[in-house]
């Protein structure tokens, strides 16, 4: 009988710092985790208690899975302290992720805002796999500042990439930073697209994601071509808890990618 | 197969012989309370004349269970089998609702599942409902209708014996074993009949003189009073200690939590009882909480029973049993929140 309460022993390969607030952990579980990009996983400190996260990697990759996690509670702070060698537990994949078939064809814009940049990372590692399938990638990164931008070597990779159109700001610029400044949803003034033969991706903090899909909507998307990835407070992640549910959905299992159709009207989707 | 009649004095006899192999759980009731359900032998049953103060859902899904090895693929579980005696048609009700629940979608809950297979129910009629009793106003009367194993009709609160019927299988095949029973007489069915109907009239009036006449259109008038914000709302809100009591005893209620705990240098899994009625229930950990607010927490309860379930999988998720109203240290009575939202 299978149990989707327990973890999978997993093993920390490596700790790479991103951000001063954010790290990305390479994890090898005991036995392989194969997700579809979007889903997410539980990942526990044995003892100490789980959160949820979807893989920042490849989903093409099954015997690792990247998760990038940001200090913001009891479980992310002590993630923190992991290093190399540490025994964690992960359990998954669930959920539905990105629905490759429904973007086929069409050009992708991809909003991402701080650290909702690492489902995105996946999102993008899958999309530009397949070239014949997604010829146009629109990739608008924001962060607050430049040293929070995290991935930065693949971000400078993205940019020199024919498949990747990026645009990138930092609410709060140094004197070395040459992109934009501002919030994320000003880089969309210069995307150049046609709402009706594209989709758009959103993923971020609440206030992002509020703000990101009212420029999608006021850009003309449709509301079901707008897809957001939505957090809420999960335990178990199959559905029988109750911690998630979203009027008539439960995020864990009807989500966490939704449509923006699928989303309106229900009371406070951004709190 | 038949009705049979069971005579007063070979009752625990008969609950004897059909329990036999299992973990014994059955009313015992002091004078003039409700019963409670715990472990008993046979002979110490005590049939109430109503449910049990312990909802059925602790049975399958105990207060605090111990999930075994931390990680996956370690240990095995040996579940006992548990017959519970007393059980009630709210009871069997909230059943439902808790199968659909653990059971239904891509994921099932091996806990539920192992303890639910292992479940033989033995139910009974309701005979004396409770005053704060209203399961006829969703449509339900106080008596099993199925989800049972089998049933017992006492007959005059016992004093004239117990009528015996079959739900399942399983049921039929325990009761073909006693062959010296007889079949209920015409006489005795009648007297069921007839106890049910005062039972149902019972509650039916009670639910009536507290205002809950008619289930109306009670999911629409839900959603509309939420979106008025209706005065009503803050004058049970601020009531509310938020103890979760009413979520513990609600046969229903089954929101939970994982907590991980390391003890003697093991690591343990606990599925523990939730309850939205917590502040942080659905706060993140970055600090945003779609339900901050004390009124919107106790309006997420009702939207629970009222129309997320019934609307996710067909049945109400209150069964009128009346237990939150006396668990309630707030003493908000979920019959005045029904009716309020009913006459919004």
């Amino acid at each position: 009988m299978t149990d989707p309460y327990r973890p999978i022993k997993t093993q920390v390969e490596d700790v790479i710092t991103e951000s001063p607030t954010i790290k990305t952990y390479v994890l090898r579980p005991a036995q392989p985790i194969p997700f579809q990009t979007g889903q997410f996983i539980e990942m526990a400190v044995p003892g100490l208690g789980e959160a949820p996260f979807t893989p920042s990697s490849s989903p093409q990759v099954e015997e690792q899975m990247d998760v990038t996690i940001m200090k913001a509670g009891r479980v992310t702070s002590a993630i923190h302290e992991l290093e190399p060698g540490a025994t964690v537990g992960l359990r998954g994949p669930y959920g539905k992720g990105y629905p490759l078939d429904e973007f086929a064809g069409r050009d992708i814009l991809i909003v991402g805002g701080g650290v909702g940049l690492a489902p995105l990372r996946s999102l993008l590692y899958a999309l530009y796999a397949e070239p014949e399938r997604f010829r146009r990638i629109v990739l608008c990164y924001g962060a607050r500042t430049p040293e929070d931008v995290i991935y930065k070597k693949q971000v400078d990779e993205w940019r020199e990439m024919s498949q990747v159109e990026l645009h990138q700001s930092v609410d709060k610029a140094d004197g070395d930073w040459k992109h934009t400044e501002g919030v994320v949803t000003v880089l969309l003034d210069d995307v150049k697209i046609d709402p009706a033969k594209s989709v758009g991706v959103v993923c971020g903090p609440p206030i992002m994601m509020r703000f990101g899909t009212l420029k999608l909507i006021e850009m003309g998307f449709p509301d079901e071509n707008i897809y957001l990835s939505m957090e809420k407070n999960m335990s178990c992640g199959v559905g029988k808890c109750g911690h998630c549910r979203l009027g008539p959905f439960y995020v864990c299992k009807d989500g966490p990618v939704f449509t923006y159709a699928q989303l309106k009207g229900i009371d406070k989707i951004w709190d | 197969m038949a009705v049979k009649f069971v005579p007063r004095d070979r009752f625990a006899d008969f609950i004897a012989a059909v329990t036999e192999g299992y973990e014994l759980y059955g009313h015992q009731t002091e004078e003039g309370e409700q019963p409670h359900m715990v472990r008993t032998g046979a002979d110490e049953i005590t049939l109430g004349t109503a449910r049990a103060v312990e909802p059925t859902k602790s049975f399958l899904f105990p207060p605090r269970e111990d999930l075994g090895e931390y990680f996956a693929g370690e240990g095995e579980r040996d579940v006992p089998r548990v017959a519970l005696v007393g059980a009630t048609g709210c009871d069997l009700r909230a059943l439902k609702v808790l199968d659909e629940v653990f059971l239904g979608g891509d994921f099932k809950d091996p806990y539920y599942e192992q303890k639910r297979q292992n479940l033989l129910v033995v139910s009974m009629d309701c005979t004396a409902p409770f005053d704060v009793c209203f399961c006829t106003f969703f449509g339900q009367p106080p008596y099993p209708e199925d989800g049972y194993d089998l049933n017992l009709s006492p007959l005059s609160g016992g004093q004239d014996g117990y009528l015996v019927e079959t739900g399942s299988d399983k049921g039929e095949e325990l009761l073909a074993k006693k062959t010296d029973l007889t079949d209920a007489s015409e006489a005795r069915l009648a007297q069921r009949d007839e106890q049910r109907k005062q039972s149902a009239d019972t509650v039916d009036r009670q639910a009536k003189a507290a205002g809950l006449e008619a289930l109306d259109t009670i999911t629409e008038k839900f959603r509309s009073s939420r979106e008025a914000d209706a005065e009503f709302w803050y004058t049970h809100s601020n009531k509310c200690v938020e103890c979760g009591a009413c979520n513990f005893i609600c046969p229903t209620c089954h929101c939970f939590l994982l907590v991980d705990v390391e003890e003697r240098g093991q690591f343990k899994r606990f599925k523990n009882w939730d309850s939205c009625l917590y502040p942080a229930f659905a706060q993140v950990a970055g600090g945003a909480n779609p339900r901050g607010h004390r009124v919107e927490r106790l309006q997420n309860r009702f939207e629970k029973k009222l129309d997320f379930l019934p609307s996710a999988i067909g049945l109400w998720g209150c069964t009128g049993c009346g237990r939150c109203t006396e668990a309630c240290a707030g003493n908000i009575d979920v019959r005045e929140v029904l009716r309020d939202i009913r006459q919004s």
